[in-house]
């Protein structure tokens, strides 16, 4: 199949996902009346204009933002440190954001004050900026002063140790409700973020996905390694310092509006290498927009079952449909490599 | 002729904070002409790399490294990019990666934001294409090809940035005896075609002797001398570098010999002596020269080849040189 038509079946899968996620749900409404409500006519109860508006299309843009920005900063983790295992977490940015919320939900036991009261409906995305912003900070600190990313790779890594040592401690100490706090909010969720964080949240991910394109040249440098890319004339640190930016404010704050949702980051750009049977950047970076909204869109649906009147834990499903197509894709290639070899 | 690459009076090493530096080699002048090929030897350690390193901008301890006629220092890495290409010993292991896209990123200090298009482009691309023969591996992917495929396919990327020299780091240590054959040729080619210059380090003197225009050799004196390959074996400077108590040169064909130790004398007459000779010296037999005399005789028939040993005066008859050998390497050797 030429590469064009995968995309346009992707773009179409994509369609098809976000409308059935607007006409279907936990509440029935006739699909007439949402096709209605969508061309701006008044609605019969104003109970389905609040689900189709305040709900569904937030919930749905959300997921299709959240699972573009992800994979996209997953794919640029991959190729900057020529590592298949990374991903938004391999940096420490996802456990950043973590402790950042769980300073804020566990900390109130310890601290006098209540951190929350202060920002409001902002203060659980406030606290993950603020983790991310700071693990970030400490990684381009490092990145300045060390060569190699495999080092950069480690830094990430011992953060994430940290942190999660630095939860655990501080789990001890909460309360039971605390502890259910931060674990509703670990378990991941599209559908937490109003109106008012999304004029925060969409303009600032388009805006880093539209950045990215102009490194797609660089990006595909980058496959041959540092030394390489230094030889053909490339400003390493110019470059690096730009990747690395924007793949920690899209994994950021997207963790930071939608907690820490597990997979989609390492997957996606397994999948598109594999759909497009290609490394070049001018492909992997719309493929994995594409395959990561039409993913995410997706597990957003088997999570909000029609019918069904309880919502499943996103991050559970992102795993479920994951894993599979990724251990297929990989063990099918790694056979085929034997056998021409 | 003209000198792309002229180096003086360089010192080569690192530099070690609040202590001496450490010195790897130095040199009064080397040069490098357009349309050569030079093969860069020495032992390990010696500084190859890091010479072909400092070539890309690492600095050096002291001296000056002229490129086209101004220091190295004073171009940016991107107007490097253009002057100088590397290919080095890094492993790429990039799953999907075509070897078309591989050699078209070689354009990137000409095109840093988007593909290469331009009609100059697509004919250079071509061009190092052909020069490296990997038209039927365009369309595969590089993991799946051979490691004399994927060499050449890293010399076309190279190449693609046309540059004035191309350097490359032991291009050859993986590759079976044709693979290095094929690819020192095309280089060679390549070199001679398109009037630019090819610096490659190696361990290979016998590969090296039949191509290379020139060779800087690395001493163990740590100075680097410079010559046609026939000039630094006449001048004993390969001899010097190269041989120590268990390797010596045959003085004849250039080939590395490696010293064994003679305990008994042979004397051989008949047919296809030269390789019987050099199997028998493999077991500490040396040839014994026409007037001498020895207690153990060996003479090779033409019919069907059969091998007459006499010891002392005992005789007996071998039908091939490994039986001969076999009972040759258990006698006593007093």
């Amino acid at each position: 199949m030429h590469n064009s038509i995968k995309l346009c079946v992707l773009f179409i899968l994509w369609i098809i996902f976000f409308s059935v996620g607007l006409y279907k749900g936990s509440i029935e409404i006739p699909s007439e009346a949402i096709t209605s409500m969508l061309f701006g006519n008044e609605a019969l109860k104003k109970s389905w204009e609040l689900t189709l508006f305040e709900l569904r299309l937030p919930k749905i843009i959300t997921a299709s933002i959240a699972g573009a920005a992800l994979s996209l900063s997953g794919l640029l983790m991959q190729t900057f440190f020529r590592n298949p295992l990374a991903g938004p977490f391999v940096l420490g940015v996802s456990s950043g954001a973590s402790l950042g919320v769980a300073v804020l939900i566990l900390g109130q036991s310890i601290f006098v004050f209540e951190l929350a009261g202060f920002f409001g409906q902002f203060s659980t995305a406030f606290a993950a900026s603020i983790g991310s912003g700071l693990s970030m900070a400490l990684v381009l600190f490092v990145a300045r002063w060390v060569k190699g990313s495999v080092t950069l790779l480690i830094v990430g890594l011992m953060l994430n140790y940290l942190t999660s040592s630095v939860v655990s401690l501080l789990i001890f100490w909460s309360t039971a409700e605390e502890i259910q706090n931060f674990a509703l909010w670990n378990l991941g969720s599209f559908s937490d973020v109003n109106w008012i964080q999304m004029k925060i949240y969409c303009p600032s991910m388009l805006l880093f996905i539209i950045l990215s394109f102009f490194f797609i040249r660089p990006l595909d440098v980058f496959l041959l390694g540092e030394r390489y890319a230094k030889s053909m004339g490339m400003q390493l640190k110019m470059i690096r310092f730009w990747i690395i930016i924007i793949a920690s404010v899209l994994a950021g704050m997207t963790t930071a509006f939608c907690g820490p949702i597990a997979f989609v980051g390492i997957a996606v750009p397994h999948i598109a290498r594999r759909v497009f049977k290609t490394a070049r950047h001018t492909l992997l970076i719309p493929g994995c927009i594409l395959i990561g909204m039409v993913l995410t869109t997706f597990a957003d649906l088997l999570c909000h079952l029609p019918t069904s009147p309880h919502t499943l834990p996103l991050n559970a499903i992102t795993s479920l449909i994951g894993t599979p197509i990724v251990l297929l894709l990989v063990i099918g290639t790694s056979r085929g490599h034997k056998e021409i070899s | 002729m003209n000198s792309i690459l002229e180096i003086s009076d360089m010192r080569l090493g690192f530099a070690k904070a609040g202590s001496k530096d450490i010195l790897l080699s130095e040199c009064e002048q080397l040069d490098l002409y357009a349309g050569n090929l030079v093969c860069l030897m020495g032992a390990n350690g010696s500084g190859k790399s890091t010479l072909i390193s400092a070539l890309s901008g690492t600095p050096i301890l002291s001296g000056s490294i002229k490129l086209l006629g101004k220091e190295i220092d004073s171009y940016s890495n991107s107007e490097l990019a253009k002057i100088c290409a590397f290919v080095y010993t890094d492993k790429i292991d990039v799953d999907y990666l075509k070897v078309s896209d591989l050699v078209e990123l070689g354009r990137f200090p000409y095109q840093r934001w988007k593909s290469a298009v331009l009609d100059e482009d697509k004919m250079i691309i071509e061009q190092a294409i052909e020069a490296m023969e990997l038209k039927p591996f365009l369309n595969r992917n590089l993991i799946t090809l051979s490691d004399g495929e994927k060499q050449r396919a890293m010399i076309a990327r190279a190449m693609a940035q046309d540059p004035q020299i191309l350097l490359l780091d032991e291009p050859t240590s993986f590759l079976d005896l044709p693979h290095k054959v094929k690819t020192l040729k095309l280089l060679r080619n390549w070199s001679r075609t398109k009037n630019r210059a090819v610096l490659l380090s190696t361990h290979d003197l016998s590969l090296s002797m039949s191509v290379a225009d020139h060779i800087w050799l690395m001493m163990p004196n740590k100075k680097i001398v410079s010559g046609a390959p026939e000039g630094l074996m006449l001048s004993n400077a390969i001899k010097e570098s190269f041989c120590t108590d268990d390797v010596r040169i045959n003085p004849i064909d250039g080939h590395f010999e490696i010293v064994q130790e003679e305990c008994l004398k042979i004397k051989i007459n008949g047919i296809n002596c030269n390789w019987t000779n050099r199997a028998l010296s493999r077991i500490g037999y040396g040839l014994c020269s026409d007037h001498e005399e020895s207690e153990i005789n060996l003479k090779i028939t033409n019919s069907n080849i059969r091998y007459e040993l006499t010891v002392k005066n005992l005789k007996t008859t071998y039908s091939s040189l490994f039986d001969l050998m076999s009972f040759l390497r258990y006698l006593p050797k007093n």
